[in-house]
């Protein structure tokens, strides 16, 4: 008989490291717009639920416009009173609605934009996801008064190339990278809008990493940071703790990060 | 973010590994290509539910994983491809260690039934958990178990790989 016991850690860990050092990097990377051209056309609009649904919605209220016509027509000595009654709130409600809308941009346009110099940046512990790290990076407001921040944050970074044994090979050095907006593996992208901070707030966006060690990849461990934030003249630096945020490149190439837009913490 | 903006985050930020993922099913990139894409392509068609379900590289590995057994059932990679027939696809240099290293661990893997090597694959080259193992082949995590024990136990029958295991095990 086969001994069927389960793998002891040391096992799976030699498994695991085993697999990693024999798969090199795919020859090619698969195309987005490939896939789309060639699915694109068979692709549901929706959901099936949905679906299912929209044709039923579509008839009702096609019924309810029949049933409203004969109704009218049925009653037409009182429909002098009809119109009045269904015009009337139609106009009333733009006409409520305009006014009320009008007040927040005036209120939004008394709150100043932050000034760099009041405010403080710092790095949370590192996270990841499947492979993907990330770091959130916050920005707080020191002034005692309010004041706005928003979009996606201008960064340039500094840090340590490293082997793969973790150590570092060069003093820390600015390095290139190529930054990409949006969601990241493990953190959704707010999106770019404006955030108000009041004495003391804090917003908050996330820096991360999809890639992972592999042959024929360059690997550096980033330390710090400079952001700059649109419409907001001046930098703040922030210190990125142990054990970093680490990236990976082919040789040569700048190091892809991802950023999400500034959003409340 | 539009629909094809998430979409296009995920084969970006995904593809790699499982293109990777793939190549360790398949031994040939050419193969893994097509398992990866058609995969994905499954997945934009049903993008609206599988974004509602809030899990697409689930989807992605499910997809990938069913497509892959049912090409092993059909015995389409009924001819096992050895190194040299796709050693065009890789310079010498890309493959870590040595070429020996290579062929140990595929021979390996082709003493295990599907199942088990996609096992060997999921939880130890992607690190997924037992259940998400369960999730990508479509069976219960104490299937997942069995599977990975048996497959653990023919592999330690092999002198070869197991000073290789006992290599990569060292600090």
């Amino acid at each position: 008989m086969t001994d069927q016991k389960q793998p002891t850690p040391t096992e799976e860990v030699a498994m695991a490291a085993l697999l990693q050092r024999v798969t090199p990097e795919p020859p090619r990377a698969i195309s987005v717009a490939a896939i789309l051209s060639r699915a694109g056309s068979d692709r549901p609009k929706t959901a099936y639920w949905a679906r299912g649904w929209r044709p039923l919605a579509t008839a009702s209220v096609l019924v309810a416009a029949v049933v409203a016509t004969i109704v009218a027509i049925t009653h037409h000595g009182s429909a002098t009173v009809a119109p009045a009654a269904t015009g009337r709130p139609t106009t009333h409600h733009s006409a409520v609605t305009s006014p009320s809308s009008s007040p927040s941009p005036s209120q939004s346009s008394a709150v100043v934009t932050c000034r760099a110099g009041s405010l403080v940046g710092s790095a949370g512990a590192a996270g990841m996801v499947r492979g993907s790290t990330f770091v959130p990076i916050r920005v707080t407001n020191s002034a005692s008064s309010p004041c706005s921040v928003s979009g996606y944050p201008i960064i340039a970074v500094t840090g340590h190339h490293i082997n793969t044994a973790g150590q570092p090979m060069s003093a820390e050095e600015a390095i290139s990278i190529s930054v990409q907006h949006g969601s990241l593996y493990a953190r959704a992208d707010p999106g770019a809008h404006v955030i108000t901070l009041a004495s003391g707030a804090t917003a908050v966006f996330y820096i991360g990493s999809g890639t992972g060690p592999g042959p024929g990849l360059d690997t550096v461990l980033i330390t710090g940071l400079t952001l700059r934030i649109p419409g907001i003249v001046g930098a703040v630096s922030v210190m990125i703790g142990a054990p970093g945020l680490a990236s990976t490149s082919r040789t040569g190439e700048p190091f892809g990060l991802e950023i999400t837009a500034l959003g409340n913490p | 973010m539009s629909d094809e903006d998430e979409f296009a985050r995920l084969v970006t930020t995904r593809s790699r590994e499982l293109l990777r993922a793939g190549w360790l099913l398949t031994e040939d990139w050419a193969l893994a290509e097509d398992l990866v894409q058609s995969a994905l392509e499954s997945t934009w068609r049903h993008w609206a539910s599988v974004e509602r379900r809030d899990a697409p590289e689930a989807y992605v590995r499910r997809v990938m994983l069913t497509t892959w057994l049912r090409w092993r059932r059909r015995r389409w990679l009924g001819e096992i491809p050895t190194l040299t027939d796709h050693e065009s696809d890789i310079a010498a240099d890309e493959v870590v260690g040595n070429r020996d290293v290579l062929l140990v661990v595929f021979a390996a893997l082709r003493t295990l039934s599907a199942r088990q090597r996609a096992v060997i694959v999921l939880r130890y080259f992607n690190d997924l958990t037992e259940a998400e193992t369960a999730i990508a082949l479509g069976c219960s995590p104490g299937s997942v178990k069995v599977h990975s024990a048996r497959a653990f136990a023919k592999l330690r029958q092999l002198p070869s790989l197991e000073g290789l295991l006992n290599e990569g095990s060292q600090p």
